[in-house]
């Protein structure tokens, strides 16, 4: 029997996008410093670290992103209020 | 570069309500101390320094693992752990290792458990969803917020497709639909957790199904409105047959029955309804007399005459008067019942204590049964000191010392020998909150403001 071989190739692994579960409302008490971590909804397949970077939706008074932290921080003097339209970006840095 | 974006969600800061925090055990020194009660500080706190291995912290942390959520909870056990932390500043770290104990729970293991479809298979009656809102809320949990509103979603959804009556079905009718069939504790579990959900996120669903429970609850025609501003929700034929009451009641007749304990579920739930931001004028003036009304027929008729406990369930004869379980029949003279359980009598103190904020009537609030009778009226602060001191199985011991010792009735009860939190139960396995899993939960009102709760 006359054999084939394949030309030499190299096995990759393909970079998968970040995933992210729904994120709720983030929802903080007044009056109580406090910090809300919101890494945990998103995921990367391969498991690579992710940047997550916010959108430009305004927050309520006192509360602030920390992208290093990946995490929204209340100040506790801000008063009760609300905003939407919040988006957050999972980067794995790879294409 | 690979990216991927979350879906639009908002951002809240909400208000601090009742919901949402207790009073603390300062304040319920402060109350003991109002009421001229003794007690030393060993008992207050912290409770982790009693003896016995279960009182004391975990070495490393406190897991939860197979618990039985429908035979064994009868609570919120991420909530009474949480509020047990909070109202402390110190001696508290094992309260939150248990919240975070149950959190970790829910928000890994609950869902794909057994133990939801089998709470399912009893119409959700031990589902909780506050708790682990307000933990998400206080401790900065948004993996605790996202199962509380799953847990308010599945609901919600069971609800659109009929509750009880589903799959397939739409929601229950206002007006017709008999929304304690069953008993009250599992609709007014839902309401409970749809209520904080919807206050703490604003979210469609949870707003909807918390409302419509409100009016299902409003316009049921379980409610009995009786003389004297008293009213009640009584349970169904059917329920009442489960309760095995002797001799057997008659609903065709007249009587009724409903369970001390579930009432208190409900008047939390309906609190939580009034405190929110909102819920409508309406809607919170209808759900403000429907509390003063029960907390009127608990005043009069809470407490069995004799025991001076509430029993586990308790109602009235289409005959005339009121009746307790083991006050019929076969278990008369009371010294002879051996199996009555006193702890229930916790049950209606903040229900009472809610009657005095919303009228001003001190007699909701503090007093004695008239001298030389033990009939009502019964105040928050007399359901108190009975429900606290009860002695299982038995209508004569006392509790009398602050380990638990017991001696009959007649000593002095001026003594607060264990604070609401500090007592536990662990016979079932996991650790619960002592007296029906709920002092905490059933009496933390009249400890506000150090025993004197503000008017609303």
């Amino acid at each position: 029997m006359a054999q084939t071989s394949s030309a030499p190739f190299s096995v990759g692994i393909v970079n998968l996008p970040p995933v992210w579960t729904t994120v709720p409302t983030i929802a903080f008490v007044q009056g109580t410093p406090s910090t809300i971590s919101i890494a945990a909804f998103a995921s990367d397949p391969n498991g690579d670290a992710l940047t997550i970077t916010k959108n430009s939706a305004a927050l309520p008074a006192g509360v602030t992103y920390d992208q290093a932290n990946k995490r929204f921080v209340y100040d506790g003097v801000g008063g009760v209020g609300s905003t939407s339209g919040n988006v957050l970006t999972a980067d794995d840095g790879k294409p | 570069m690979a990216s991927t974006n979350s879906s639009p969600f908002g951002v809240a800061i909400v208000p601090a309500t009742g919901a949402s925090s207790v009073p603390t055990v300062q304040d319920e020194r402060n109350t003991y101390t109002l009421w001229g009660w003794t007690w030393t500080e060993a008992t207050a706190n912290p409770v982790y320094n009693q003896a016995g291995p279960e009182l004391k912290p975990p070495a490393s942390s406190y897991v939860i693992t197979s618990p039985d959520i429908h035979g064994d909870t009868e609570g919120d056990d991420v909530w009474a752990n949480l509020q047990a932390y909070r109202r402390r500043t110190s001696g508290n770290a094992g309260y939150l290792q248990r919240a975070k104990g149950w959190r970790d729970y829910y928000v890994n293991s609950f869902e794909n458990s057994p133990e939801q479809g089998n709470d399912e298979n009893f119409l959700f009656d031990h589902f909780y969803g506050w708790g682990l809102q307000q933990y998400g809320t206080l401790q900065g949990d948004a993996g605790a917020q996202a199962e509380a509103l799953r847990i308010c979603t599945t609901l919600h959804d069971w609800w659109a497709a009929g509750g009880r009556t589903g799959p397939g079905q739409t929601w229950p009718t206002p007006g017709v639909f008999d929304i304690a069939h069953y008993g009250h504790r599992g609709p007014a579990r839902n309401l409970h957790t749809a209520a904080v959900v919807a206050d703490a996120t604003g979210d469609a669903k949870a707003v909807e199904l918390r409302d419509r429970l409100i009016d299902l609850w409003l316009q049921s025609p379980d409610w009995q409105a009786m003389p004297g501003g008293m009213g009640m929700y009584w349970v169904s034929s059917d329920q009442m047959g489960f309760y095995n009451v002797a001799p057997p009641l008659d609903f065709n007749k007249g009587d009724r029955a409903v369970s001390s304990f579930h009432i208190g579920q409900l008047a939390e739930a309906f609190f939580a309804c009034w405190l929110s931001p909102t819920v409508t004028q309406a809607r919170k003036t209808a759900l403000r007399a429907k509390i003063v009304a029960m907390a009127t027929y608990m005043r009069a008729n809470g407490l069995d005459p004799d025991a001076r406990y509430s029993s586990d369930t308790l109602g009235i004869l289409g005959s005339g008067g009121a009746w307790w379980n083991y006050s019929l029949g076969l278990n008369r003279p009371i010294p002879t019942s051996t199996s009555w359980d006193g702890s229930y009598t916790v049950s209606i103190v903040n229900l009472l204590v809610m009657g005095y904020k919303f009228t001003g009537d001190s007699t909701f609030l503090t007093g004695d049964p008239p001298a030389g009778t033990t009939s009502g009226p019964y105040s928050a602060k007399y359901c108190f000191n009975r429900g606290t001191k009860n002695v299982f199985g038995s209508m004569t011991l006392r509790e009398s010392g602050p380990d638990g010792q017991t001696a009959p009735a007649g000593g002095n009860e001026n003594v607060a020998w264990h604070f609401v939190d500090t007592r536990f139960d662990s016979s079932s396995g996991n650790v619960y909150l002592y007296n029906n899993k709920g002092e905490l939960q059933y009496t933390y009102l009249i400890f506000e403001n150090g025993g004197a709760p503000t008017l609303l």
